[in-house]
């Protein structure tokens, strides 16, 4: 680069004219001056190294892609600090930051996926959006293709996502459990929660799993996330005003997991019928650290609240507490199987609860609301959505967008669609994938017609699963 | 304030001065493109020679030129002329040596010429996507300056990103 350098000034040197006159009242356009101290530092070679951090960091934030990103860090020091996990994040923020007038806010929304599946079928179903045009299509491969990095022969279930995480176990295990990041391939085995004797008594399919990863909002530390799985079993409400439940927790610092058996108060006694109807839970989310789902007996009562990173040391019991519905929300039929049609999810996460209910043959009011203060004390639903669809004879909530608040994924007359709620807008996606799952056969257990559904965020940069320490 | 830029009456007239002292009349509609420019119309007012002692001639007549090229086209507000921009912004970056394109886009970046930052480092991400490493190194004349194995470290944490 240096000898380039001297050249350069060689054969400009010739052409310049040497004129001293400055007198600006002559000026014309495009007049050519030179001033001979300037020269050798104007027409100096630049190369990309000539370049300011800030302006090389846009050049990166314009690649498409993260392992193209990943590949620059390895040209030369210099690009491995900009780029280098922790690093190009907060710049990466600060830049967004400064730029904020110049950022449209929703393009800078992460982009994310929807996966669904049934419980008995080798099939699974993810929604993608194509990063050039924000259209959805919907791509159907088998489970074990999906996530053909994990350690096991046999097929695999999705428990529980979190992020660019999943939870998955091995079908016909009851103790294999690993942490995967599909996008990289990263996978942890569990250690097996089975251990000892405490599981005599639960030697049965678990209740539902719960994965929580501290928030990535403080980016500090990348390299050591940390994150909870939460397996739950024997949910029960008591007519004496407490709700309990067994929880196995993984703790991702001490490689460990331990037992809990919380108690919480709520104050729904007289409302219960009978106290040996089954007790159902759905839909576990994630929202600011804190689990939620929906339980009940038969039907559903309230949202629990339970938070995995939080224990009463004293009693050494995981801290949660009851949320009840809010007004409004109809009580009327809602049946624990009622899948799609009271759901929970996370919105720029924040906790929503949304309800369709049937007003008549042709018409469906839906109604969506946010949960707003998460102190102990105080907290209160507000109504964000009230409209009704009509002309619909059969309609199901598939997921929440988790960006944008105006919209949601419903599945309508066998058609997913993204349906803008404001502006009554349905936008076609694909057919719903029913034919696969012989939608007459499973009849009576209507849960089998909805699907489980998870949904994977995509990091600025992926989650790195930290190692077990050792022991 | 550049609203009034559409009111074709008035053109009022700008001098920049480069560090070279080479001058270019503007019409200000056309320099306060340039984030930086507007600023010091807004600012300064009355003045209208202003001095921009870190651009030299020969690339604040390009920038220049860029500028025109799309206050022109902004002017009728033709759905078309998004095209016709997209189109001139193509070829305006078509054949720039990297030399050039450095030059340009620091003297971009330095009159906070947002659009066109944006279209110069998309030009440069675009030698960069599809490459492999060596690759890079060989376009952007880069010599590796890490110590022995820590390339190799590097690659081995992030294996995903290089299948």
């Amino acid at each position: 680069m240096a000898t380039s350098d001297e050249s350069s000034t060689n054969i400009t040197g010739h052409h310049r004219q040497r004129h001293r006159s400055e007198r600006l009242a002559s000026i014309m356009r495009k007049k050519r001056k030179a001033n001979s101290i300037d020269d050798h530092e104007n027409h100096e070679e630049f190369s990309i190294s000539t370049l300011s951090d800030d302006l090389l960091l846009e050049i990166f934030l314009r690649l498409p892609n993260r392992p193209t990103l990943i590949q620059c860090s390895t040209v030369c020091k210099r690009w491995y600090s900009l780029i280098s996990p922790t690093q190009f994040i907060l710049n990466f923020n600060q830049f967004r930051h400064n730029r904020k007038h110049y950022y449209n806010p929703t393009s800078a929304s992460l982009p994310f996926e929807i996966i669904f599946r049934y419980d008995q079928h080798p099939k699974l179903h993810k929604l993608v959006s194509e990063k050039t045009n924000q259209k959805w299509k919907i791509m159907s491969t088998s489970a074990s293709n999906y996530l053909n990095c994990l350690p096991w022969r046999s097929e695999f279930i999705i428990r529980a996502s979190f992020g660019d995480l999943l939870l998955v176990s091995r079908r016909g295990s009851i103790k294999d459990y690993c942490v995967c990041n599909p996008f990289t391939n990263q996978w942890l085995a569990l250690p097996d929660y089975t251990d000892g004797s405490w599981l005599q008594h639960y030697y049965q399919d678990p209740t539902g799993y719960g994965f929580t990863g501290e928030s990535n909002q403080r980016n500090d530390d990348i390299t050591q996330y940390k994150y909870r799985v939460t397996i739950i079993f024997k949910c029960e409400f008591y007519l004496r005003g407490v709700y309990t439940f067994v929880a196995f927790v993984f703790c991702s610092e001490t490689g460990k997991w331990f037992k809990s058996y919380p108690n919480l108060p709520h104050t729904l006694s007289n409302k219960l019928e009978r106290q040996n109807d089954s007790t159902v839970i759905h839909d576990i989310v994630t929202s600011n650290g804190v689990l939620y789902w929906l339980g009940g007996i038969n039907k559903f009562r309230g949202i629990i609240a339970c938070d995995p990173f939080s224990m009463d040391s004293v009693v050494n019991r995981l801290r949660g507490h009851f949320v009840h519905f809010p007004l409004g929300f109809s009580h009327g039929w809602r049946r624990s199987s009622s899948k799609g049609k009271v759901c929970l999810g996370v919105v720029r996460g924040q906790l929503r609860l949304l309800q369709l209910h049937k007003i008549n043959q042709s018409c469906f009011g839906l109604k969506v609301w946010e949960l707003i203060d998460y102190g102990d004390v105080t907290r209160s639903w507000i109504l964000v959505h009230e409209v009704k669809l009509k002309g619909v004879d059969e309609i199901f909530e598939l997921a929440f967008h988790p960006n944008n608040g105006d919209a949601i994924f419903v599945v309508r007359d066998r058609i997913i669609y993204q349906y803008e709620i404001e502006n009554e807008k349905y936008e076609k996606i694909s057919e719903f994938p029913y034919d696969d799952y012989g939608e007459n056969v499973d009849q009576e257990r209507s849960v089998a017609r909805f699907p489980n559904v998870f949904i994977i965020m995509q990091p600025l940069w992926p989650t790195s699963i930290p190692e077990l320490p050792s022991i | 304030m550049s609203s009034s830029s559409t009111t074709t009456t008035t053109t009022r007239l700008l001098m920049l001065k480069a560090s070279d002292g080479v001058t270019f009349e503007v019409e200000e509609a056309v320099a306060t493109k340039l984030g930086a420019i507007n600023n010091m119309v807004e600012e300064e007012g009355s003045e209208d020679l202003i001095c921009l002692p870190n651009v030299n001639g020969k690339f604040l007549g390009m920038v220049l030129e860029w500028c025109k090229k799309h206050a022109n086209n902004n002017t009728n507000s033709d759905k078309g002329n998004d095209e016709v921009n997209k189109w001139w912004d193509k070829e305006f970056v078509m054949d720039l040596d990297q030399n050039t394109l450095y030059h340009l886009l620091m003297a971009a970046d330095y009159l906070s010429g947002t659009e066109l930052v944006d279209l110069l480092t998309e030009k440069v991400a675009s030698m960069i996507r599809g490459k492999k490493v060596e690759e890079i190194r060989e376009t952007f004349k880069i010599k590796s300056d890490f110590l022995p194995g820590q390339e190799e470290e590097i690659r081995k944490k992030n294996s995903w990103a290089f299948e």
